[in-house]
C-alpha cells in the first residue's frame, strides 16, 4: 500500500478534496491511499507529497512566494 | 510614489506566470557539526545544493544508497532531525564581475561589508581547470616590489608560487605588499582569507585601503568561527570570481591565506561525514582538493582571450618542517616556493626569504630584461656569503677575500631589507642592484644602509628620471642607459650627490 500526502487549505471542501484523490490515483496508481494535512499556509490549491519523495507543489501560498522573492530579486540585488 | 509603486505591482503580476512547483524532497536523520545525514532524498547528486527548512542551505557531499551526507554553510541550530530538505537540482554558484571589485564576500559571495551587491552573473564555484590547448607559457612577470623575490626568485603571470613559512614570519605581508604593488598595472587582486580571526582579516583589508589597493581587489572571507564548509568552499569561490576576469582577458592575482587551514577545515568536514581517515586523519582526496584548486590557474592563450591567473597560496609550517603532509603536497603542484624563515625574521632580515630553499620554476622565463641583467649572480653570491660566513663562525681570522666576500654579502643583505607596504618600482629595485654592484654601500655600517639607500634612490631618480620612465615602461635597459646609472651611482658614492 502506498501512502500519498495531500496538504489542504481549511477551506477545501470534501467534493473538491474527493475529486482530487481520484485524479491522483488516475496519475499516480489506484492502489494509492491519502493521508490528509489541513494546513492555512497553502491558502489555495494543493501539495502532493509522493512516497517516492517527489512534491507537487501546486499552492498559492507556494506562489506568492515566489512572486515575493521574484518582486524583491527582481534586480538581482541580494 | 504610490502610483509608481501600484504601477510596478502590476508590472510584476501581469509578467508573473503560474508554473507549479516540483521538487524532490528528503528527511533530516542525523544532524551534528554543520554535517547532516538526508534519508530517502531521489534523484541525488553530488554537489547539488540542498535547501533546509528555515532557509538553511547545504551541498551533498557524500552519495550512499539510501542517503546523503550533506554540510550546512550556515550554523547548525536550526536544523534538527525529522526536517524536510529539498533537492534544488542546481550547483552552488557565486556572484562574479566588476561590482565585486572593492567589496568583501563571504565563499557563497554574500556581501560582508553592509552594502548590496548586485550580481552580474554567477560561476558555479567549482570548475573545470583551463585545457593544455587553452594554455601558453608563462612570459609576463607579474612584479611583487620586494627586491628579494623580483630579483631572485621571480613571478610570472599565471604562475603558482607558494609563500610559506612558520607563523609570524611575513608571509601575509609578502602577499599584501604584492597586492599593494600592482596598483596601476592593471592586474586584478582577490585575497581569499580562509579559518583567519576577524580581526586579522580587519587589519588586511584597512591595509589594502589605506594603500588604495581595495579598488581593484576582491575579499572573500571564510572566517574562523564560519562552518567548515564554508572554509572548505571559500577558495573555489575566489577562483571562480579570479576566472570571470581571466576569460576577459584580464589579469588576476589570488592569494589563498591559507591552505593548511583550508586543509584543516576540510579534514574536519571528512571526519564528520565519517569518510576514512589517512596520514595524519586527513582523508584520501587532500591532495586532490588543492591541485584542482591551484590547477584553475593558469596563463590563457590569445585565443581565449590571454587572461592569466597567478595564485599565490600560502601554507604554514610548524617549526619550520616544510616536509610535512600538506607543505610537499602544495609544495610538489606549485611552480616554485618563497621560503620564510623564523630565525632570519627574529635577526631582522625582512622579508625573511631564505633564498637557498626558495624557487621559481617558471618565473625566470618572465623576468624583465633589466632585472635580468643585474641579478643573474645575487644567489650565488649570497649562498658564497652564507658559506664563508659559516666558516667565520669558528673564530678564524679571514683572510682579505674572504673578509671582502663577507663585508658584500653583509651589505647585499642590508640592501634586501625591505620595510613592509612600501613596494619598489622596477627602477629602484634595479638601482639598489647597482648599488650592490659598485659597491656604494661597502664602507658603511648595517645601520647606515637604510638611510642612505633612501637619499640613493632619490638621487637616482633625480639624475636618470628618463631612464627611470623608459624602463618602469618597457623593462628594458640598454648599454648606454646601463653606463649613465653606473656614472650616477658612482657620482652619488663620490659625495657630489650628498
Amino acid at each position: 500500500m502506498r501512502v500519498c500526502r495531500i496538504t489542504v487549505p481549511p477551506v477545501m471542501t470534501e467534493d473538491t478534496y474527493r475529486m482530487l484523490c481520484e485524479k491522483a490515483r488516475k496519475k499516480f496508481g489506484a492502489d494509492l491511499t491519502f493521508e490528509r494535512v489541513v494546513d492555512d499556509r497553502v491558502i489555495a490549491g494543493f501539495i502532493l507529497e509522493t512516497d517516492d519523495g517527489m512534491v507537487y507543489d501546486l499552492s498559492v501560498g507556494t506562489q506568492l512566494e515566489l512572486l515575493k522573492k521574484k518582486m524583491v530579486y527582481e534586480e538581482d540585488a541580494i | 510614489m504610490n502610483e509608481s509603486i501600484s504601477a510596478f505591482l502590476k508590472k510584476q503580476l501581469q509578467e508573473y506566470s503560474f508554473a507549479p512547483v516540483t521538487y524532490r524532497k528528503g528527511t533530516v536523520s542525523r544532524s551534528a557539526d554543520g554535517v547532516v545525514t538526508v534519508a530517502n532524498l531521489p534523484g541525488r547528486r553530488y554537489g547539488e545544493l540542498l535547501e533546509f527548512e528555515g532557509g538553511v542551505f547545504g551541498m551533498a557531499m557524500d552519495l550512499y544508497e539510501d542517503n546523503v551526507g550533506a554540510v550546512l554553510f550556515d550554523t547548525a541550530e536550526s536544523v534538527r532531525a525529522g526536517d524536510s530538505v529539498k533537492g534544488t537540482d542546481q550547483v552552488l554558484e557565486v556572484p562574479v564581475g566588476e561590482n565585486l571589485l572593492g567589496r568583501v564576500v563571504d565563499a557563497i559571495g554574500r556581501p560582508l561589508d553592509g552594502k548590496p551587491l548586485i550580481a552580474q552573473e554567477y560561476y558555479p564555484v567549482e570548475r573545470p581547470a583551463p585545457a593544455i590547448i587553452d594554455r601558453r607559457p608563462v612570459d609576463t612577470p607579474l612584479q611583487t616590489g620586494i627586491l628579494a623575490i623580483d630579483s631572485m626568485i621571480p613571478i610570472g603571470r599565471g604562475q603558482r608560487e607558494l609563500i610559506i613559512g612558520d607563523r609570524q614570519t611575513g608571509k601575509t605581508t609578502i602577499a599584501l605588499d604584492s597586492i599593494i604593488n600592482q596598483k596601476e598595472t592593471g592586474v586584478l587582486c582577490i585575497y581569499c582569507a580562509i579559518g583567519q580571526k576577524a580581526s586579522t582579516v580587519a587589519g588586511v583589508i584597512e591595509t589594502l585601503a589605506a594603500a588604495g589597493a581595495m579598488e581593484y581587489t576582491v575579499v572573500v572571507n571564510a572566517g574562523a568561527s564560519d562552518s567548515p564548509a564554508m572554509q572548505y568552499l571559500a577558495p573555489y569561490a575566489a577562483a571562480s570570481v579570479a576566472e570571470y576576469f581571466e576569460e576577459r582577458g584580464k589579469d588576476v592575482l589570488v592569494v589563498y591565506d591559507d591552505l593548511s587551514k583550508h586543509a584543516v577545515a576540510y579534514r574536519m568536514m571528512s571526519l564528520l561525514l565519517l569518510r576514512p581517515p589517512g596520514r595524519e586523519a586527513y582523508p584520501g582526496d587532500i591532495f586532490y582538493l588543492h591541485s584542482r584548486l591551484l590547477e584553475r590557474s593558469a596563463c590563457l592563450s590569445k585565443a581565449k582571450g590571454g587572461g592569466s591567473i597567478t595564485a599565490m597560496p600560502i601554507v604554514e609550517t610548524m617549526a619550520g618542517n616544510i616536509s610535512a603532509y600538506i607543505p610537499t603536497n602544495v609544495i610538489s603542484i606549485t611552480d616554485g616556493q618563497i621560503f620564510l624563515e623564523s630565525g632570519l625574521f627574529l635577526s631582522g632580515v625582512r622579508p625573511a626569504v631564505n633564498t637557498g630553499l626558495s624557487v621559481s620554476r617558471v618565473g625566470r622565463a618572465a623576468q624583465y630584461p633589466a632585472m635580468k641583467a643585474y641579478s643573474g649572480t645575487l644567489r650565488i653570491e649570497l649562498s658564497q656569503y652564507r658559506e664563508a660566513e659559516i666558516f667565520t663562525r669558528f673564530g678564524s681570522d679571514p683572510d682579505p677575500v674572504t673578509a671582502k666576500l663577507l663585508k658584500r654579502g653583509d651589505t647585499l643583505i642590508n640592501l634586501l631589507k625591505q620595510d613592509k607596504s612600501s613596494p619598489y618600482s622596477l627602477f629602484n629595485e634595479i638601482c639598489v642592484l647597482i648599488a650592490h654592484q659598485e659597491g656604494v654601500f661597502m664602507d658603511l655600517s648595517a645601520g647606515d644602509v637604510k638611510t642612505h639607500l633612501k637619499a640613493f634612490l632619490a638621487h637616482m631618480n633625480r639624475a636618470c628620471t628618463d631612464i627611470a620612465n623608459a624602463v618602469n615602461q618597457t623593462g628594458k635597459i640598454t648599454d648606454e642607459q646601463k653606463n649613465d646609472l653606473a656614472s650616477a651611482a658612482d657620482a652619488f658614492e663620490s659625495g657630489a650627490a650628498l
